[in-house]
């Protein structure tokens, strides 16, 4: 597999093409092609050259889905028709008319150093003929973790479903961690499904390598419920800790098949962290006082107690509880890191998690459009006020939805 | 003698090229041929010639060895396309993997055309003793795993039959369970009836609300029937389907190593028939990342980042200066582990 066709190919179109342009010249449908031919045979500019060559690699079928920030469409390999890729077209657009957003310019740069079984692959990028950036992404047709917990009458699940889940999602974020690279926006919505059942983490259009000392970060990342409290107080150094803590509450919403820490505002997060865990003193969590935003409340929550946990999410076992417990510790770095989350003991106690072939999963048409739907979304779209708005109309779940929009 | 290949029509009569007696004389006659030669000839002289034992064939120029119990009456008109069955079946029975035994379709593709060829070359003649003597030889190399092919095609069949056989036997059972309820309903309602004209006639109470309290019971207890069976139903049937499960079939792996047989690419890997043993659970799913060619300290002097731990903002978030320790640690030796020559490669 010295040299692979495809790497033949602009080589051949040099040769044999050329000819027959002012043939083909006059067929409309083969324009294209004839311009692409004449580029290669005129500019001989290596990075264009380049650039054809991956993009004559794939066929877009049809579009599974268009949003603000990109456009998704499902392909395959020229070579083999019967894969499958995802094409994530992302627009050019208004606020960036002097280069390319900045969320594609993390999600490309992150994307190509991680490879890791759970961990999304990005098999190629791009640029369309306009200029458009395209990612060549894995396509994983069982739509993701979110449509799982949500359908709670279609679909049961059981502890050792959620050791294997939550297993797949700590070596996803272990790697990206022990790669030095922050997600910064861990959520059900952003654990796809691949077709062999297994948790892929995607999205890292808020991603970036851990900071430099003194490098100041910005705070305002990872969708607010799964925000942990220091970046609400507005930290603007951190580790990885802030992505341990979304772990923790994905972890609680898979048991409670509800979103754990659901708040309205960032304020009102805070407050429901409180209530939860417990209110951050000086006692529990040396220093906090120090934050930007810190704000000594008035009524000051004890710690809860284990119990309290057990009542709630005893269905995984007093390890699994826990293991929640030490990723939700306030403060960060008590908590536990992603190597320590693998470490634990409840991973080797009973029950075993379930093969990945046997969890439970979500089909049909509707898992792969919500494929469309995840990738075409634009990290951090919902940390502002609208984002928010947008999130809450589209969970469901009774009472709290009305409280949230 | 061109006639005698033709189908007999209506008037046209066959004559054996052996004895010369023909089918106008006698309607009965049955042609027989050996899959050595193909040389139509009739039973009789089939008979006579072979039953002491094998005989060159009698057509003029054959002389090829024949045996008796080779024999066979012809499916087909066509002596060509008997001839291509018969080697088709003989070539099926040794190559006789199945799409399941590929790890792609693709391969299975590969495998089913690359047959195909070896087919039609045995059909026209080409190399026909070279391929033989390759059939001959992965046919005794392969033994196994071709005898296991045939007992998991033969185990596939015999499970749809006895699927058809269940499905069946349940649905008479359900027939004749909806036919029992039906006659027993009947039978209550009549019963019912008879009761009500009793009441009214017994009583003189109000006809219509013993017409209720009738209709009440019968309802009740048509209820109470519905439950006790339904769980009839399903039981008593579950017999025979579930048990009948196929245990996993070893597909051999071809010797692709030898150079006498064939080499069929894609097969999958034989799996260990002995059930393997449980590992405890791997969190890390058997990675780790440990570095080849360098090892961090315990600790490092740098002072910029060891201050960090110290420095206001920078603990209680959560940064570590270790992280950024580690980080320009892995940096520094990313390059270590790769060989442009291999890269080129």
């Amino acid at each position: 597999m010295a040299i692979s066709p495809n790497n033949l190919e602009p080589q051949n179109a040099r040769e044999t093409k050329a000819p027959a342009a002012a043939k083909l010249k006059s067929l409309p449908v083969r324009r294209n092609q004839v311009d692409s031919a004449g580029k290669i045979e005129t500019g001989a500019d290596l990075t264009e050259h380049l650039n054809l060559e991956i993009k004559n690699k794939y066929e877009k079928d049809r579009k599974l889905g268009e949003g603000t920030y990109a456009t998704v469409f499902l392909g395959h390999l020229k070579k083999d028709p019967k894969s499958e890729v995802a094409i994530k077209k992302i627009k050019v657009m208004q606020e960036y008319k002097d280069g390319i957003s900045v969320s594609a310019i993390r999600e490309i740069k992150f994307l190509q150093e991680l490879s890791h079984p759970n961990i999304i692959a990005m098999h190629d990028v791009y640029s369309s003929k306009n200029q458009n950036l395209c990612l060549v992404l894995e396509f994983l047709p069982l739509g993701d973790l979110e449509m799982l917990i949500r359908d709670s009458e279609g679909i049961r699940y059981g502890t050792a479903d959620i050791k294997a889940w939550m297993a797949m999602l700590g070596r996803g974020v272990w790697w990206c961690h022990e790669n030095f690279v922050l997600h910064r926006d861990i959520k059900p919505n952003n654990l796809l499904i691949a077709a062999n059942g297994e948790i892929k983490l995607a999205d890292f259009g808020l991603a970036r390598s851990f900071a430099d000392p003194y490098n100041r970060m910005t705070w305002n990342v990872i969708t607010r419920w799964y925000r942990p409290p220091e970046l609400l107080y507005r930290a603007r150094h951190y580790g990885g800790a802030v992505d341990v803590w979304s772990v923790g509450c994905v972890f609680a919403e898979l048991i409670l098949r509800v979103p754990y820490l659901a708040g309205t505002s960032d304020v009102d997060q805070l407050d429901k962290i409180c209530q939860a865990i417990g209110s951050p003193t000086e006692q529990n969590w040396p220093g906090v006082s120090e934050l930007q935003d810190y704000v000594k409340s008035e009524s000051i929550r004890p710690l809860q107690k284990k119990e309290s946990f057990l009542g709630l999410f005893g269905t995984v076992g007093e390890g699994g509880v826990d293991l929640l417990m030490s990723t939700l510790i306030l403060d960060p770095r008590r908590r536990v890191t992603a190597k320590q989350f693998l470490q634990h003991r409840w991973w080797t106690s009973e029950p075993r998690p379930t093969k990945t072939e046997n969890l439970p999963r979500k089909g049909g048409v509707s898992a792969r459009e919500k494929v469309g739907e995840d990738l075409k979304r634009r990290g951090g779209e919902l940390d502002n006020d609208k984002g928010a708005d947008k999130v809450a109309r589209k969970l469901d779940f009774g009472n709290r939805s009305k409280q949230a929009v | 003698m061109p006639s005698a290949r033709r189908p007999n029509g209506i008037d046209e009569s066959v004559i054996c090229p052996v004895c010369k007696s023909s089918t106008y004389l006698n309607p009965n006659m049955i042609f027989k041929v050996n899959p050595e030669c193909y040389h139509k000839m009739c039973d009789s002289c089939v008979e006579r010639i072979f039953t002491s034992g094998p005989a060159p064939c009698p057509v003029a120029g054959c002389g090829k060895t024949l045996r008796k119990n080779r024999f066979k009456i012809p499916r087909f008109e066509d002596l060509a396309v008997e001839r291509e069955c018969d080697i088709r079946a003989r070539v099926a029975q040794i190559l006789n993997h199945s799409e399941a035994d590929f790890d792609s379709l693709r391969t299975y593709n590969d495998y089913e055309e690359w047959k195909e060829e070896l087919i039609m070359d045995l059909v026209s003649g080409n190399n026909v003793q070279e391929w033989e003597r390759k059939l001959k030889e992965h046919a005794k190399e392969n033994q196994e795993s071709i005898k296991a092919n045939a007992r998991h095609e033969e185990d596939l069949r015999e499970q749809v039959k006895e699927d058809e056989r269940v499905r069946i036997e349940r649905s008479e059972l359900s027939r004749a369970e909806a036919q029992r309820e039906f006659q027993e309903e009947l039978a209550e309602r009549e019963a019912g009836r008879k009761e009500v004209i009793n009441k009214i006639l017994n009583t003189n109470s109000d006809v219509l609300r013993v017409a209720k309290e009738a209709e009440s019971v019968l309802q009740k207890r048509a209820a109470a029937r519905n439950q006790p069976s339904t769980a009839n139903g399903t039981m008593g049937v579950t017999s025979g389907s579930g048990d009948a499960n196929i245990t996993g079939k070893t597909t051999g792996s071809v010797g692709a190593a030898k150079s006498t047989g064939f080499s069929i690419s894609g097969l999958k890997k034989i799996q260990p028939q002995t059930k393997e043993v449980e590992k405890v659970y791997d969190a890390f799913d058997g990675l780790s990342l440990q570095f080849k060619y360098y090892s961090l300290a315990e600790k490092y002097f740098h002072p910029r980042s060891n201050a960090v731990d110290k420095e206001k903002g920078h603990a209680s978030g959560g940064y570590l200066g270790w992280d950024y320790q580690r980080r320009a640690q892995m940096d520094a030796h990313a390059g270590l582990g790769i060989f442009v020559e291999e890269e080129k490669a």
